[in-house]
């Protein structure tokens, strides 16, 4: 049965680039492929909305919205989308960097032919491979900001509903100008801001329809950053429903984490590291359990939740990759350990852990 | 790739439990040894290229890099890293019955003396 042909989109700032490599790769790929490219984030955005991609190929250093930045919203917006970057720069920061925030491969754009083979090699690997749901499948909540972005970068045309307990309102979008919100007696900027300011409720996007009138003409990247400068000068708002924020302090033997007493026992059965000392007593220095979405379910002295949860979901998909085609089972945990510090993640099916222990003599 | 500790992990490659061995060096340069039939050479260099990835995101995260463990349901994973950056993984069935702490111990002293 003949395979159904793989669409890779290619992202690249340059238009030599674009031309010569798509025209290199459909060579290999003998008609597998259909190649799409974009030469900046919007039109990536916009090509992977109507053709259903399944593999972005894309550089690091890009105008506006750079390569990283772009990893960061694909994993979020679209998290079973293979990503891969490939680069003239291939420095380890960079690599990392990618890495961490979902890129499948961290290539070099190589300088020959044969070179090129390998790449399309690796690439062709990926599409073959199919990533699971679930946790392990790195399924994270979308923020409202990070739709109206991917919106209007796209330049698409929606209405996006917000409702929460207390209020119910509308942001009108038309070719990714904002142009009008309202929510109960505010229009315009402060009805944008009030919205963009709720830690709480659902939102939805709806055919684009005219609105009555119109209330904004601000560029979108404007409003949401003042959206963001009112929002921090007036302070925490407590969520009213199920969107991110903190749990209140739980001990967490009462959240039901029947693993982890499991996981804490680690490494006792190991022998100690070289510098490390006998007497060492852990002490529990950092907590966050993470929802299947990336919603902080609890947390406890944790300076940087996004970093963690950025880790559990690398994890989450280095660990799938790594067990590809081997009797291994799903990953359970993941513990690491130095001189000074343990850490434990443990990955179930509805949530994440991670807890940091600090070794003291 | 140091062939002291390649000779090495071939001559530990029939302890009960153990699958599989991969070194990684500071050098990038890998080696994969597969001691089970059920452990290709294709899965585990894939395998094995994955930790390589995921020692400079520890570092980006500032964690220790000097020992971390994948517990998977069947296997478990144990990677250790020498001072030199120089690291070990030693792919193990995940039962007490069927793989030996004491010889995970043993393994990786040695290894840190080579």
């Amino acid at each position: 049965m003949p395979q159904k042909q793989k669409k890779v989109l290619f992202v690249d700032d340059d238009p030599k680039f674009l031309e010569a490599v798509p025209a290199l790769m459909h060579a290999f790929a003998g008609g597998a492929w259909e190649i799409s490219t974009a030469l900046n984030v919007g039109e990536a955005l916009a090509i992977i909305q109507d053709r259903q991609i399944d593999l972005v190929v894309l550089d690091v250093h890009m105008p506006v919205v750079d390569g990283m930045q772009f990893l960061s919203l694909l994993s979020r917006k679209h998290p079973n989308l293979v990503k891969v970057v490939l680069t003239g720069d291939g420095s380890e920061i960079h690599r990392a960097a990618c890495l961490s925030r979902g890129a499948e491969l961290f290539l070099e754009k190589p300088q020959n032919e044969g070179a090129w083979r390998n790449i399309y090699q690796a690439l062709h690997e990926l599409t073959r491979f199919q990533p699971e749901e679930g946790f392990r499948g790195v399924l994270r909540r979308v923020g409202l900001q990070d739709v109206l972005q991917m919106e209007c970068l796209s330049r698409h045309s929606t209405i996006l509903e917000i409702a929460t307990r207390e209020a119910q309102g509308c942001i009108y979008i038309s070719d990714g100008t904002i142009i009008h919100a309202h929510v109960g007696q505010r229009v315009g900027e402060d009805a944008f801001n009030f919205l963009m300011g709720l830690t709480g409720g659902e939102f939805r996007l709806k055919p684009f329809a005219q609105p009555t009138q119109q209330t904004i003409d601000a560029s979108w990247e404007f409003l949401l950053m003042e959206a963001a400068r009112v929002r921090d000068e007036a302070g925490p708002t407590p969520a009213t429903t199920s969107q991110p924020g903190v749990a209140p302090n739980v001990p967490l033997s009462q959240m039901g984490f029947a693993g982890l007493p499991q996981a804490t026992q680690f490494l006792q059965k190991t022998a100690p590291l070289a510098d490390q000392e006998d007497s060492i007593k852990p002490q529990i220095a950092e907590v966050l359990v993470s929802s299947v979405q990336g919603d902080v379910l609890y947390q406890w002295q944790c300076d940087d939740a996004n970093a963690r949860i950025n880790f559990l979901e690398f994890l989450s998909q280095k660990s799938r990759q790594l067990s590809q085609g081997l009797p291994m089972g799903p990953l359970e945990r993941m513990e690491i350990q130095g001189s000074k510090s343990r850490i434990i993640t443990q990955l179930e099916n509805d949530h994440a852990i991670f807890v940091r222990t600090n070794l003291t003599a | 790739m140091n062939p002291t500790i390649q000779q090495w992990i071939t001559d530990n490659a029939r302890i009960t439990g153990v699958l599989a061995f991969g070194l990684h060096g500071s050098d990038k340069s890998s080696f994969t040894f597969s001691c089970h039939p059920s452990f290709s050479a294709e899965a585990l260099e894939n395998a094995w290229r994955c930790v390589a990835e995921t020692i400079p995101v520890l570092q980006l995260n500032r964690f220790p890099t000097a020992r971390f463990r994948w517990v998977f349901k069947e296997v478990v994973l144990h990677c250790e890293r020498r001072r030199d950056g120089m690291c070990l993984g030693i792919f193990a069935k995940n039962d007490a019955q069927l793989f030996d702490a004491n010889e995970l111990d043993r393994l990786l002293m040695e290894f840190h003396g080579l």
